[in-house]
C-alpha cells in the first residue's frame, strides 16, 4: 500500500516537473527575443543605486524620468504591485494636499482628468455632552493612539492609506474644533473615537468600528471633492446635531442596534485605467533625479534595480505653449471661452505620440503611447490657485506702466541769416588755424565734414525731432525706427547739447571779434535753448530709468509666472522612452549570481521513528538563490524578500549507512536539500531533508528505497575556506 | 508564483511521506510471524541416535534470501551436523524450509532449536527423553572358574533396542545365584559408572569370594526395559 503511494507520489512530482519545463523554456525564448533592448545589466550591476548617462537630443530639456517595472506581456498588466503602490501614494499625497489646502483656505483645487481613486471614508462622530478643553486634548491624543493603531495594523498595506487617514482625522478635528469656536453657545463637543475592526489586506480594506455605542454619528467625507468638498461642503456643527437627535430618535422607536450603524470605511476603488493613464497620471511623481544633463546625455539618478525585471523609462519634459500669454490675458480678461479655446488648440499642436520599443516588447499588443495636456478645467483650476494672483500683479504694474507720463518742452525758433551763417563759417575757418582752446579745437573736429549742415540745422531746434532727441542737431538725416530708443534719444540729446555749448562759444568769439573789426554783433542766445535741451535729457534718463525698472519687474513676475505655469504638470510630455530589463545574459555571471557554493554542519534524525536515524555531519554544497545575488552589493542594499531564501542541496561527509538498514543515496554518500535563510551573504540557516536508501523493513527482502529524514543546518559560504578548514580539523 | 509554491508544497509532502516510516525494530516486532513462522513437529523425542524432530520454517513469501538457517545445541541436523542451513522452497504456494534434527544418546530437557533469517530469530526448547532398550544380554567368554578367592570373570552386557541404541549412561542390576537359588559371596568391579556405552555395552568383571560351593552359578544382568524389566543370564562353573 505505502509502495503504491509512492508511485503516486512520483507520479506527481513528474507532473509537476512537466507543467514547469514548457514555462521556464517560453521565458528563456522570451528573454531571447529581446536583443534589441538596451541592458542595463551589460553596463550596471543590478541592487545597486547609479547614473544612467541616456542620450538624448539637443533642446530637450529633460525635468522628469520615471520608472515602471513591468511584467512581460501584455503593458496594462506590467506594472508590478510596487509601481502601483507608488502611483497610488503619489495620487493619495495629491489628495492630501487638496484636503489640506480646503482646510486653510477653503478653496478646493483638484484635478479632475486624474480619475483620483474615490475613498470612501465614514468616520462616525460621537456626542459629548460637556465640551471642555481637556476633553478636546483628549480627543487629540485618542486620535494619535488611533492613527498609531491603523499604523501597526497597516504595516503590509499601503502607508498612504495610513497618512490619509491621519490627515484626514486631523482635518475633521480641526473643522469641528473650528466650527465650536465660531459657534457660540454650542455645548456640546464631537468626539472621534474609533477602534480597528479588521484590516482585509486583500481588499485593501481598513474597517474602522466605533468604540461606544452610546451615542453616534455619522459623517461622511467622501474624499472624491467633486462629489462632496464642492457640491455637499463640509456639514455644519449644527447639522451633527440634529442627524444625532434623529438618529437618536430611531435608535429609540426602531431598537437601532450597533451593527446598524455604519462602519468606517476605507476603499479604494480598484484602479481601472489603462497603462498610458497610469503613466501620464504618475507623470509628476514617482520620479527619478535628474543629476544634470549635458547637449548629448542627460544623467538620472537611478533607482536600485531588481534582477531579472523589464523596465520601462519615460523621460518627460516641459512643453512650452506659444499662446500661453494670450490664453492667461484672457483669464484675466474673464473670457473663459475663449482662453479654453486657445487652450484646446495648443493642446492639439502640442499631442505626442511616443513610439518606443514597448511595442516590440510586448509583441504588438500596444499601440503607440499618446499623450496630451491635461484638460483646461485643471488648468484654470490650477491658473485660479497659483497664477491668477500674480498675474494680476503683473497688470498692475504694466498700468503703473502705461500711467507714466513723460514731459519734453520744445525749443524756441532760431533763425540766423545767410550772410550771418557765411560769416560764421568763415569764422569758423579762421578759427581753424587758431584752435588755442580746447572748445575751439572741439569745435574744429566736429565741423570737419560739413561745417554748414550745423549751422543750417539751428533752425530745426524749435523741432521735436532734435528737442525730443528722435536725431542730432549734427544730422537730421532719415530715422530708421528700430534706432528710436530711449538710450539714442538720450545721446542724441546729449550731442546736441555739446554742439549748443560750442557754437554758443563760437557765437560769443565771433562777436568779439566782429566787434574789434566794427562788424555787427549777432543777436543769437543760445541759452534757453540749452537749458530746454539739458531738462529734456535728465526728464528723458529719468523716465528711462523708472519705465526701466517697471519693465524689470514685470519681467520678473513674467519669469515667475512661466515658473508657475511650468510647475503645471498638464504640460509635461515625454520626451524619450525606452525599455529595459536587468537580465543576465550571461552563463557565468547568471550562474554565479544564482548559485554558490557553501559549507556546514547539520543535525538530522527522524524523532519520530524511534530515533532510527540521527546524527550530525559536516556537509559541503551550494545554494540556489531565489533572486540573483551579487555579493559584491551590500547585503542591507538588496531589497525584498527573495533575497532571503534559497534552494540548497549538497552532501553528507559523514555517512549515513547502516548495515541491512539504510546506506548512502550514491554509494555510501547521502546527499541534502532544502531550503536556506539567509542572514547575510555568508552565513544561512538551511532546513530540508538527507536523502538516502533505507533497507525494506522485512530483512528477507533486498529491495531498497528512497527515504528522507530531516535536518537543521547552518551553513558559510564556501568562499571562507578558511572557516571550514577549522571545521574539518574539529570534526576530525 | 503558483508553480513555485506546487514546488514547495510537493517537496514537503515528499519529504513527510518519505521520512514518515514504521522503524524496522517495530516493524519486526509486529510483523515477525510474517518474516519468520517455524513449527515442530514433537517436543520431545527418545534419545536413541536415530530419532528425528522435523522443523519447518515459513518465510515471507516475496522474500529474496530464502537461506533458512537451523543449529541446535545437542543432536544433529540430517545430512549435517549441529547447523543446517538450506534454502526455502515453495510448497503449497508457502516459502518452506524443513530440516530434521536427529536425537544424540544424551537425554536432555533443554534441547534448543534456533530456526533463523536475517534479523528474525526463532528458539525452540524439546527435550531427548531416555531410550530405554528392548533387550538385555549378557554375554561371558569365560565358561569356569576355580573355587578360589579372587577368580575372576569378565561380562558384557549388551543394552540392545529395536531401533536405535539405547540411551547413554543405563545401568544394569547385576546378580550372582547358585544353583540352588541362594547367594553367593561376590563382588563385580570395573562396571563403568557413567553407564551403558554409545553401543550399549556395559563391561563388568564378576569376582570371586570365598566360598565352598561347587557347581553351577547363574549370572544375571537385569534392567528396565522399554516396556517391561528385561533380564538375561549366563552360567558359570565353579571347579576345584
Amino acid at each position: 500500500m505505502k509502495y503504491q503511494s509512492y508511485k503516486i507520489l512520483f507520479k506527481l512530482l513528474c507532473l509537476a516537473l512537466l507543467t514547469i519545463i514548457p514555462f521556464v523554456n517560453s521565458k528563456v525564448c522570451f528573454a531571447q527575443t529581446k536583443t534589441d533592448t538596451f541592458n542595463l545589466k551589460a553596463s550596471y550591476p543590478f541592487d545597486q543605486k547609479f547614473i544612467l548617462k541616456h542620450p538624448i537630443k539637443k533642446h530637450d530639456s529633460i525635468v522628469y524620468a520615471n520608472l515602471f517595472e513591468m511584467r512581460k506581456g501584455c503593458i496594462v498588466n506590467s506594472l508590478s504591485k510596487r509601481c502601483k503602490k507608488n502611483i497610488l501614494d503619489t495620487l493619495l499625497k495629491d489628495i492630501e494636499k487638496q484636503l489640506l489646502i480646503k482646510g486653510a483656505k477653503d478653496t478646493l483645487i483638484k484635478d479632475s482628468s486624474r480619475n483620483l481613486q474615490q475613498i470612501m471614508f465614514e468616520l462616525e462622530i460621537h456626542e459629548d455632552t460637556i465640551y471642555t478643553p481637556y476633553k478636546i486634548n483628549l480627543l487629540r491624543r485618542k486620535i494619535d493612539s488611533l492613527v498609531s493603531e491603523v499604523k501597526t495594523f497597516d504595516k503590509n498595506i499601503l502607508m498612504g492609506l495610513v497618512n490619509q487617514l491621519y490627515d484626514t482625522l486631523r482635518i475633521v478635528q480641526f473643522k469641528l474644533y473650528e466650527q465650536e469656536l465660531d459657534s457660540s453657545g454650542i455645548q456640546n463637543a464631537m468626539v472621534l473615537v474609533f477602534e480597528i475592526a479588521s484590516v482585509l489586506s486583500r481588499s485593501n480594506n481598513i474597517i474602522l468600528r466605533e468604540r461606544y455605542s452610546n451615542a453616534f454619528l455619522q459623517l461622511q467625507s467622501l474624499f472624491n471633492p467633486d462629489s462632496y468638498f464642492e457640491k455637499r461642503k463640509s456639514p455644519k456643527l449644527t447639522q451633527f446635531i440634529d442627524s444625532l437627535n434623529s438618529h437618536r430618535q430611531d435608535s429609540n422607536k426602531n431598537n437601532f442596534t450597533r451593527q446598524d450603524s455604519v462602519n468606517v470605511i476605507m476603499d479604494i476603488v480598484e484602479q481601472k485605467e489603462d497603462f498610458v493613464k497610469l503613466l501620464y497620471n504618475s507623470m509628476a511623481s514617482n520620479k527619478l533625479e535628474i543629476k544634470g544633463h549635458d547637449s548629448e546625455n542627460v544623467f538620472i539618478d537611478m533607482k536600485r534595480l531588481e534582477p531579472n525585471k523589464n523596465y520601462f523609462l519615460i523621460l518627460l519634459g516641459k512643453t512650452k505653449i506659444e499662446k500661453m500669454d494670450e490664453i492667461l490675458t484672457a483669464l484675466y480678461d474673464g473670457d473663459y471661452n475663449l482662453s479654453k479655446k486657445l487652450y484646446d488648440e495648443a493642446t492639439i499642436l502640442n499631442s505626442k505620440m511616443l513610439i518606443t520599443d514597448i511595442d516590440n516588447y510586448c509583441l504588438g499588443c500596444s499601440s503607440p503611447l499618446s499623450f496630451s495636456f491635461q484638460k483646461f478645467e485643471d488648468f484654470y483650476k490650477y491658473y485660479n490657485v497659483s497664477i491668477k494672483q500674480v498675474y494680476s500683479e503683473m497688470f498692475k504694474k504694466k498700468n503703473k506702466l502705461l500711467e507714466k507720463k513723460l514731459n519734453l518742452s520744445e525749443c524756441g525758433n532760431i533763425s540766423l541769416s545767410t550772410d550771418e551763417i557765411n560769416s560764421l563759417i568763415k569764422m569758423s575757418k579762421e578759427c581753424l588755424k587758431c584752435k588755442d582752446t580746447l572748445w575751439q579745437y572741439e569745435w574744429l573736429k566736429k565741423t570737419e565734414k560739413n561745417l554748414t549742415l550745423s549751422f543750417l540745422n539751428l533752425s530745426r531746434l524749435n523741432d521735436t525731432v532734435v528737442s525730443y532727441g528722435y536725431a542730432e542737431l549734427d544730422y537730421l538725416g532719415p530715422i530708421l525706427a528700430s534706432e528710436i530708443n530711449f538710450d539714442n534719444r538720450i545721446k542724441n540729446l546729449k550731442t546736441s547739447i555739446e554742439t549748443i555749448h560750442l557754437l554758443k562759444k563760437l557765437i560769443i568769439f565771433y562777436n568779439s571779434e566782429i566787434v574789434l573789426l566794427g562788424g555787427t554783433k549777432l543777436d543769437v542766445d543760445l541759452s534757453e535753448e540749452l537749458t530746454i535741451l539739458e531738462n529734456n535729457y535728465t526728464a528723458l534718463f529719468i523716465y528711462k530709468k523708472e519705465v526701466e525698472e517697471i519693465k524689470s519687474n514685470i519681467k520678473k513676475i513674467k519669469e515667475s509666472i512661466d515658473k508657475v505655469v511650468d510647475g503645471f504638470n498638464g504640460f509635461l510630455m515625454p520626451s524619450a522612452a525606452m525599455v529595459t530589463n536587468t537580465y543576465t545574459w550571461g552563463f557565468d555571471a547568471r550562474t554565479g549570481f544564482a548559485v554558490k557554493p557553501d559549507f556546514g554542519f547539520m543535525g538530522y534524525g527522524d524523532f519520530w521513528n524511534d530515533s532510527e536515524i540521527f546524527g550530525v555531519s559536516p556537509y559541503i554544497g551550494f545554494h540556489l538563490n531565489f533572486r540573483p545575488l551579487n555579493t559584491d552589493v551590500p547585503w542591507n542594499d538588496i531589497v525584498g524578500w527573495k533575497k532571503y531564501f534559497s534552494f540548497t542541496a549538497g552532501t553528507l561527509i559523514a555517512s549515513l549507512k547502516e548495515e541491512g538498514k539504510r546506506e548512502g543515496l550514491i554509494g555510501n554518500t547521502s546527499i541534502f536539500t532544502g531550503l536556506g535563510l539567509a542572514f547575510g551573504h555568508g552565513v544561512r540557516l538551511n532546513t530540508g531533508s538527507v536523502w538516502y536508501k533505507r533497507f525494506n523493513n522485512n530483512p528477507l527482502i533486498t529491495s531498497k528505497r528512497v527515504s528522507a529524514t530531516p535536518y537543521i543546518g547552518l551553513s558559510i559560504d564556501f568562499r571562507i575556506k578558511d572557516i571550514y578548514n577549522s571545521f574539518i580539523k574539529l570534526y576530525n | 508564483m503558483k508553480t513555485f509554491y506546487l514546488i514547495i508544497r510537493t517537496y514537503f509532502v515528499i519529504i513527510v511521506f518519505s521520512s514518515c516510516y514504521k522503524s524496522q525494530d517495530k516493524y519486526i516486532t509486529d510483523q515477525g510471524l510474517d518474516i519468520l513462522d517455524a513449527r515442530v513437529d514433537t517436543t520431545s523425542i527418545e534419545a536413541d541416535g536415530q530419532s528425528l524432530i522435523t522443523i519447518t520454517a515459513k518465510i515471507t513469501k516475496n522474500a529474496d534470501l530464502k537461506a533458512v538457517f537451523f543449529s541446535t545445541n545437542q543432536g544433529t541436523f540430517l545430512d549435517s551436523n549441529k547447523t543446517y542451513t538450506t534454502q526455502a522452497s515453495i510448497i503449497n504456494n508457502e516459502l518452506i524450509a524443513v530440516a530434521y534434527l536427529q536425537s544424540s544418546l544424551n537425554v536432555s530437557d533443554n534441547v534448543l532449536i534456533k530456526v533463523s533469517v536475517p534479523k528474525v530469530d526463532k528458539i525452540f526448547n524439546i527435550n531427548f527423553i531416555k531410550a530405554l532398550p528392548d533387550i538385555i544380554q549378557i554375554e561371558s567368554p569365560t565358561v569356569s572358574i576355580l573355587r578360589k578367592f579372587g577368580s575372576e570373570v569378565p561380562l558384557d552386557i549388551y543394552l540392545l533396542r529395536n531401533k536405535g541404541i539405547p540411551s547413554l549412561h543405563q545401568n544394569v542390576t547385576l546378580e550372582a545365584i547358585k544353583d540352588n537359588d541362594s547367594l553367593i559371596g561376590h563382588d563385580f568391579i570395573g562396571t563403568s559408572p557413567a553407564g551403558s556405552s554409545e553401543s550399549g555395552l556395559i563391561k563388568s568383571t564378576f569376582i570371586l569370594k570365598d566360598t565352598s560351593y561347587i557347581g553351577k552359578l547363574r549370572i544375571i544382568a537385569t534392567v528396565q526395559g522399554k516396556s517391561k524389566i528385561v533380564s538375561d543370564t549366563t552360567i558359570i562353573f565353579i571347579t576345584n
